[in-house]
């Protein structure tokens, strides 16, 4: 891809409207171009910019009551045809709604690209493993602390006994990666296993089962822009998501494509 | 009840949402308000008709839209015009990109200047940029909140970065800054 080119998309880019393969090409351009680089990073910061300053109005608080209020319109629609019994119904369903909404701000759906660039930060802080750090949210796997075949049940002991349920099913064996520890994450309030995977010429793949609800369509979803590394985020079924934050943009192609292959 | 619970639990995460985009179209704390508890209303009477498994956040800000351009419309005195060639400055064919570090530097005064190049867009392309850049709309279900062609959504998004994006570089140039300039 030329630079002219690398340019024209750069907002289809930032948007998320480009497809796999158009997306990966300009990636890989931005990724080796310096000027390019840098004309992406200034409209990066450029957005961050904006979103924190205009994007981050919220509602005052008086307007989540004045909607409760107007909630009861429907319920005082069904007063002048409804018997007594299912007037108590319909106001009770007022307050229901009334106390629904006084839970307006606490649990948000999260926005695909900005739990990227948080699962971005994590693979930072712990792609390199955990080999020597003695701490009770986390353990190491690697060659050096726990035989190949005794890794994944140790793996999988730790998960049960810090999140209560084992770590999810997929398997990066075949794509040369073996995982070398886990530890937890605690993300708006949930614990998630944190599991990293390495293969020989050492890059790596961390990984975990996220529990809180992202806005995203039901297909696996390839995050590129606003972070650093590619995040791929697959639906797995009672409204979670396996997650997967890979070095480059090559190692994200090569898993995608393993997932395709049977 | 079920219906009226179901739909206030369904509701709540988007409220911040639809004020911020309607305190940016009406530019007033009070008919921002008007506005959102207007779209409430609808949806909730509306509801019964939303298809399970599209998408919620979009069928809002379709409701939100047409609230918007109705009440615009009602209260509007002449018809809006758009013009183009002060969206578009006719010879203006570079697109000023900021650097990084000129965001750095102007981090604190973008936010003012950024509002007011945006009130400054012809409200049908400030709301496509709203729902692009605030509120991780697709360029599809823009399409779809706002019944025009995808192509459409594109145009107007273009048009609005390109003016904001020159309106931002002739505010960094005031202040010392210059910036690149690339081909669009």
């Amino acid at each position: 891809m030329k630079c002219h080119e690398a340019k024209r998309h750069l907002d289809l880019f930032m948007d998320g409207e480009l497809s796999v393969p158009e997306n990966l090409k300009v990636l890989e351009h931005l990724n080796l171009c310096r000027p390019c680089g840098g004309v992406y990073e200034g409209e990066k910061a450029l957005r961050a910019q904006l979103k924190s300053q205009l994007g981050s109005v919220q509602a005052p608080a008086g307007l989540a009551e004045r909607l409760a209020s107007a909630g009861v319109a429907p319920v005082t629609a069904f007063r002048r045809s409804l018997g007594r019994s299912r007037l108590f119904s319909a106001a009770a369903a007022a307050a229901f709604f009334l106390v629904a909404l006084t839970f307006v701000l606490s649990s948000p759906v999260e926005r695909p690209q900005a739990f990227a660039t948080e699962a971005a930060t994590k693979h930072k802080e712990t792609r390199d493993g955990f080999c020597g750090q003695h701490r009770d949210d986390c353990v190491c796997v690697c060659d050096n602390c726990c035989s190949e075949q005794a890794a994944k049940p140790a793996l999988g002991q730790f998960s049960q006994k810090q999140v209560g349920r084992e770590t999810c099913a997929h398997d990066l064996s075949g794509l040369g990666y073996k995982p070398t520890g886990a530890s937890i994450w605690r993300h708006r309030g949930q614990k998630v296993c944190w599991t990293v995977y390495r293969d020989e010429a050492g890059h790596a793949i961390t990984h975990g089962l996220l529990t809180t609800k992202i806005a995203m369509e039901p297909g696996p979803l390839l995050v590129c822009d606003g972070v650093d590394r590619p995040v791929e985020l697959i639906p797995a079924g009672n409204g979670m998501t396996c997650v997967f934050v890979f070095d480059d943009v090559a190692e994200a192609a090569r898993f995608r494509l393993s997932r395709k292959t049977p | 009840m079920e219906t009226q619970a179901e739909f206030a639990e369904r509701v709540k995460p988007y409220l911040d949402s639809l004020y911020r985009t309607a305190l940016r179209m009406t530019g007033e704390g009070a008919a921002a308000e008007d506005l959102v508890q207007e779209t409430f209303l609808k949806a909730y009477r509306g509801y019964a008709r939303f298809e399970p498994g599209s998408n919620f956040k979009a069928w809002l800000f379709t409701i939100l839209t047409n609230a918007y351009i109705n009440d615009y419309r009602r209260r509007a005195r002449t018809p809006v015009v758009t013009d183009f060639a002060e969206v578009e400055p006719e010879g203006e064919t570079e697109t000023p990109h900021f650097s990084s570090e000129d965001v750095e530097r102007l981090a604190d005064r973008l936010g003012d200047a950024a509002k007011r190049a945006l009130d400054r867009l012809p409200p049908e392309h400030r709301l496509v940029f709203l729902l692009s850049t605030f509120e991780d709309l697709s360029y599809k279900e823009i399409s779809s909140a706002l019944a025009v062609p995808i192509g459409t959504v594109m145009s107007r998004l273009f048009r609005a970065r390109a003016l904001l994006r020159r309106e931002l570089a002739d505010f960094a140039r005031q202040e010392g800054y210059s910036q690149e300039k690339t081909q669009p």
